[in-house]
């Protein structure tokens, strides 16, 4: 995966409405699509550091900690989602 | 035999037509659960009346009820009168009763705002409850009906009320509704319907087991059971997290919703405190077995899985079958 793209630093959209739950799901509403959405605790550890502060591979190696899983696996999900969520209009860069 | 029945329908034995005579009156009062009602109909409607509403709580009469629904006939047309809803109905005093029924659940609905609403059948033991939760035709009212003829209380087959404060479930008297396959499948377990207690697939909710006090609430609801569209030779459950049971909810509820605030606090507070998993229905016999294993299942929801592989991330939010999403009812 090209190095430029690692270090985007995507930023959950002020709009959208985000609660964790109780066992680390959560619900992401967007008020502009009408649309709500449930994520898996995995995929909310991804979204929850949508903060801008933080670039795919600094949450690629919190998601590879938190969950023990394999790097270059976690890189390609990671992104793969984010994408996901540019395209539900969740997140901008 | 023939003049005996003359005899008993004074129009008819005239020579006029029923139609024709002016109908009495019937009123019927109603107290349920903080909500009064005053049902005013032909006294023509009163044997289809009596199946749907015998259940119901009898008020006293009160000046001015929260709910009047108001039934008038011209020839065979019914006019159902409710305060948010019209109809009407030409398929005799049958149609007529269950629309009045209908309205008076719906209109109580909007009015029981201290209580989380439901679609969603409600079972119980000694000391607690379950949810059973699914749209129209998932075998809710089957296994909730064989349950009760296993012992268990039977706080409703499809309005679940649950009181917002303590979360514990209310009885909602409302008619049975099983199908002609249900009741031969149930009539195995000991399902009995003397004759006129039945309206089309609505039975007589006093003559069926499991009918607890309607003023006292139930044991705590300990799991909400969402009934899968799939079906399986035996059942299968398998957990929810807490944000797929959020959708799944508050798309079987009218009082809960999401919208651009977010999620309703009620449905927040109800899926925290429950167990969540769906079941793909299977025979009855697993069925039941799977809701009564998981209604004694320990603890809060076996749903944490901080250890999911990663491709479930994407899985879970895939567009492919729009499980997940949900079109928000906007305020």
């Amino acid at each position: 995966m090209a190095t430029a793209q690692l270090e985007r630093y995507p930023s959950l959209r002020s709009s959208v409405e985000f609660r964790v739950l109780d066992d680390l799901s959560s619900v992401a509403v967007n008020p502009e699509s009408g649309e709500a959405h449930a994520l898996t605790p995995v995929a909310t550890a991804i979204f929850e550091r949508c903060d801008g502060t933080m670039s795919i591979a600094e949450i690629v190696r919190d998601i590879v900690d938190i969950f023990e899983c394999d790097g270059a696996q976690a890189e390609k999900d990671v992104i793969a989602f984010l994408d996901d969520l540019t395209v539900r209009g969740l997140i901008d860069w | 035999m023939t003049t005996a029945t003359l005899e008993a329908v004074p129009a008819l034995a005239n020579g006029t037509s029923a139609a024709r005579k002016p109908d009495a009156r019937l009123v019927r009062r109603i107290e349920i659960h903080g909500v009064s009602a005053e049902i005013i109909a032909p006294r023509s409607l009163a044997p289809s009346l009596a199946i749907m509403l015998r259940a119901y709580p009898t008020a006293p009469s009160v000046s001015e009820p929260d709910i009047r629904i108001t039934v008038t006939r011209d020839g065979a047309n019914w006019r159902v009168a409710a305060p948010s809803f019209s109809y009407s109905e030409n398929g005799g005093a049958g149609a007529a009763a269950r629309r009045v029924e209908w309205c008076l659940i719906s209109e109580a609905v909007r009015l029981w705002t201290g209580m989380i609403h439901v679609h969603a059948a409600l079972v119980a033991t000694a000391d607690r409850s379950a949810l059973l939760i699914g749209p129209s035709g998932r075998g809710k009212s089957t296994t909730s009906m064989a349950l009760a003829l296993a012992g268990l209380s039977l706080y409703t087959d499809d309005v679940a009320l649950i009181d917002r404060e303590t979360l514990r479930p209310l009885c909602v008297p409302r008619p049975v509704k099983l199908d002609y396959l249900a009741r031969r499948l149930l009539a195995d377990r000991g399902l009995a319907i003397p004759r006129g207690r039945i309206l089309g697939e609505c039975i007589d909710r006093t003559i069926l087991p499991g009918l607890p006090p309607i003023d006292e609430p139930g044991p705590p609801i300990v799991a909400a059971i969402f009934f899968s569209k799939e079906r399986a030779r035996q059942a299968e459950a398998r957990p929810l997290t807490s944000a797929e049971a959020l959708m799944y909810l508050i798309r079987q509820s009218v009082s809960e919703r999401i919208d651009k605030s977010g999620v309703s606090d009620g449905a927040l507070a109800l899926i925290s405190a429950v167990r969540c998993y769906e079941l793909v229905p299977g025979n009855l016999d697993s069925t039941i077995q799977a809701v009564l294993t998981l209604m004694d299942a320990p603890g809060k929801s076996a749903a944490v899985s901080h250890g999911l592989p990663l491709p479930d991330v994407v899985a879970t939010n895939g567009t492919a079958d729009g499980a997940h999403r949900l079109i928000a009812r906007q305020t």
